[in-house]
């Protein structure tokens, strides 16, 4: 992918390159919001890394003269502030997705990963399918190798989302925000205990495992084959 | 209070205003009064005159000439001071009976001179009629109509007086008012004043009754303590920060310390890093925790309330956490009432609620039932989470809300001691109080909004 990382802190920006250098990624860096404006309309990007507070521009200008412009690249949203207000603030301006500091470079990789392949506009799609396994999205009917699976509305949410980002990593914090629209971490394990129902509901008494745990990363569901 | 200052005041000002718009009403007022009485007093006169002179036509028809000049010199002579004046002069002109009276026309205004032997004084204005008698002899009767002067002096002055004492009285008063509005303003202006040089417990005095004022000094001193409370709580979270995070950093500085000096070996030394780095996401975590509460203290989050249905948060939340409970053989009930409709912030509802609700489920042993009641109460929506497990000690009841208060039979348990005090921020937020108590056995933490009618105010 071809990443612009948009940050004024030396170290960050250069823990962020170096990171995503050796994961096979092409990346470009500005230190200030105006630079970061110029190039992120200037060429094309796979996916922007903005941090909030910038020199110049802050983030969450730049994020939105963008999009006034009609540039539509992904946006990932970094930012020290941690604030319920200040999140709203970067969604509203047009960011795609959201990240406090300090983060795991786990958790960055996999959010970057989820928003590139985001489809430019969401398709009304009313199936979706995985190896056997197939999701009525208006019945809210799961199969899997022809065989019906019963489940809660939270497990259906959580494989619904699971299967849209088939093959990629999705981390706890995804899950939360995403599956339980929770943008605080709770302290008990309420992410594992559903993650493990419903792979007993999908997986249990089948050939092979489609949900597999990547420890200290995160979910993935993918085709065994 | 100098005069100068007392004459720059407002509530003077008003006074004066007072003052001319009642001077400019009492004018008109005034001078409607003066002509309208002089114009009855005139048409009185004139009916006098008109009936007097056919009464004395009559007379003249009926028994002529002579008794005529008997009657009027019997009148004229018997007449009382300002009564009618009588004149009956013969066709040259001669007096028959009562006084010269010059008149020129049937009718008009005669000024009469004062009567012979009376003490000199000036001509008396009369009203008169006069007619001729078929004999031609002139028969006059005239009003005086001095005492109708009298009366619109009397009137004239009457007003005068009503205008002199109530533009002393508006004056006054004014004064009055003025000293004592500025006597309660300068009070508040003190306050303000010893706010500002750093006596931030300082309020206004608050009088017994229920005026503007009292209403006004109330509201200062409500805002002034809600000030004060936010500067608690940023003193609180400063402290808090100082005392709360610097052990986790410390014990991170002897760890990483000692990973440096004693690390036996490469993977020993990245054990230990990870350890740290752990370490650090605990305290990134309860850093975090503090800057939420001091977010949601600030109130700023009121702005965005919409409305919430607690039965359907409690149902929620009871869904998701069930699975939870069930693998430390716990159970989570639900009992919500229909149609609890608040105005409130979802987000942080949800998280006071999960927060409860973690809460029962890490503090009480397996078997323990949690339920969540969703109700009205007096008319109020009251939302709690109630468990049957060991309860916490009377003693510690009220301190579990305060920031990184851990019980002491907590104390071994994960956690960082600020998910309660996160749950009552919420709660004030929303104007709602948040009380634990005993729930026979087990800990009922409940929290009671206002009223619908209080909604908003905290």
């Amino acid at each position: 992918m071809k990443i612009l990382i948009v940050e004024d802190d030396a170290a960050t920006a250069a823990y962020l390159r170096d990171g995503l250098l050796a994961q096979g990624h092409e990346v470009a860096h500005a230190d200030n919001g105006r630079d970061g404006l110029f190039r992120a309309s200037g060429e094309t990007f796979d996916v922007l890394i903005v941090d909030r507070m910038l020199p110049e521009l802050d983030g969450v200008g730049l994020v939105r003269r963008l999009r006034e412009a009609g540039v539509r690249t992904p946006t990932l949203f970094l930012t020290a502030l941690g604030g319920v207000d200040d999140r709203v603030a970067g969604l509203e301006a047009g960011a795609d997705d959201y990240l406090v500091k300090p983060f795991a470079f786990a958790e960055l990789a996999a959010r970057l990963a989820a928003l590139a392949r985001r489809p430019p506009l969401p398709e009304a799609r009313t199936r979706l399918a995985l190896a056997d396994l197939e999701i009525d999205l208006i019945d809210r009917k799961v199969t899997r190798a022809g065989r019906a699976i019963d489940l809660q509305p939270r497990e259906f949410e959580l494989l619904r989302y699971l299967v849209e980002n088939a093959g990629r990593v999705v981390t706890r914090a995804m899950l939360l925000e995403n599956v339980w629209e929770y943008h605080f971490d709770p302290k008990t394990n309420i992410v594992e205990t559903h993650v493990s129902r419903l792979r007993a509901k999908v997986d249990k008494g089948f050939d092979a495992d489609l949900i597999v745990t990547l420890r200290g990363a995160g979910y993935m569901i993918r085709d065994p084959a | 209070m100098t005069l100068p200052r007392l004459l720059r005041t407002t509530s003077f000002r008003f006074a004066l205003l007072y003052a001319a718009v009642f001077a400019a009403s009492i004018g008109p007022l005034g001078a409607i009064v003066y002509y309208s009485t002089r114009a009855a007093l005139e048409q009185r006169a004139r009916a006098q005159v008109d009936s007097e002179l056919r009464a004395l036509i009559t007379e003249y028809r009926t028994r002529g000439l002579e008794r005529l000049i008997v009657v009027v010199a019997a009148r004229q002579q018997a007449r009382r001071r300002d009564a009618l004046e009588y004149s009956l002069n013969t066709v040259q002109g001669a007096l028959l009976a009562g006084r010269h009276i010059p008149v020129a026309e049937a009718s008009g205004i005669v000024a009469i001179p004062p009567q012979e032997g009376a003490p000199a004084a000036a001509p008396r204005r009369a009203y008169y009629r006069a007619v001729r008698l078929d004999n031609g002899a002139q028969l006059v009767v005239a009003d005086d109509l001095d005492w109708i002067d009298n009366v619109q002096d009397a009137i004239l002055n009457a007003f005068g007086w009503a205008l002199a004492a109530g533009l002393v009285l508006a004056f006054v008063g004014g004064v009055w008012l003025a000293t004592r509005f500025l006597e309660r303003l300068d009070a508040m202006t003190r306050t303000a004043s010893a706010i500002v040089g750093g006596d931030l417990s300082s309020r206004i005095p608050v009088g017994a009754g229920d005026d503007e004022f009292d209403r006004l000094a109330r509201a200062f001193n409500a805002m002034l303590d809600r000030l004060a409370q936010l500067m608690e709580s940023l003193k609180q979270v400063t402290n808090d920060v100082a005392h709360d995070l610097r052990t986790p950093l410390a014990r991170l500085r002897h760890a990483l310390d000692s990973a440096g000096r004693d690390a036996v070996s490469l993977p020993d030394m990245r054990a230990r890093i990870d350890a740290a780095a752990h370490q650090i996401d605990g305290i990134l975590e309860t850093f975090a925790a503090l800057l939420r509460i001091a977010e949601i203290e600030g109130g700023v989050r009121r702005a965005g309330f919409a409305p919430v249905d607690l039965g359907d948060l409690a149902g929620r939340l009871a869904d998701d956490w069930r699975a939870v409970a069930e693998e430390r053989r716990q159970t989570i009930a639900v009992e919500a009432a229909p149609g609890l409709v608040i105005p409130g912030d979802r987000e942080l509802l949800t998280q006071l609620l999960a927060n409860l609700l973690e809460n029962a489920l890490r503090h009480t042993p397996e078997g323990t039932r949690i339920r969540i009641r969703a109700a009205r109460e007096a008319g109020a929506p009251v939302l709690a989470v109630i468990d049957d497990g060991p309860g916490v000690a009377e003693a510690e009841r009220d301190k579990i809300f305060r920031r990184f208060y851990r019980t002491e039979r907590s104390r071994t348990t994960p956690g960082g001691g600020l998910g309660l005090a996160l749950a009552a921020a919420v709660a004030e937020l929303h104007g709602a109080t948040l009380s634990a108590d005993d729930a026979r056995p087990g800990l009922a933490v409940t929290l009671r909004f206002p009223a619908p009618a209080n909604i908003g105010k905290p």
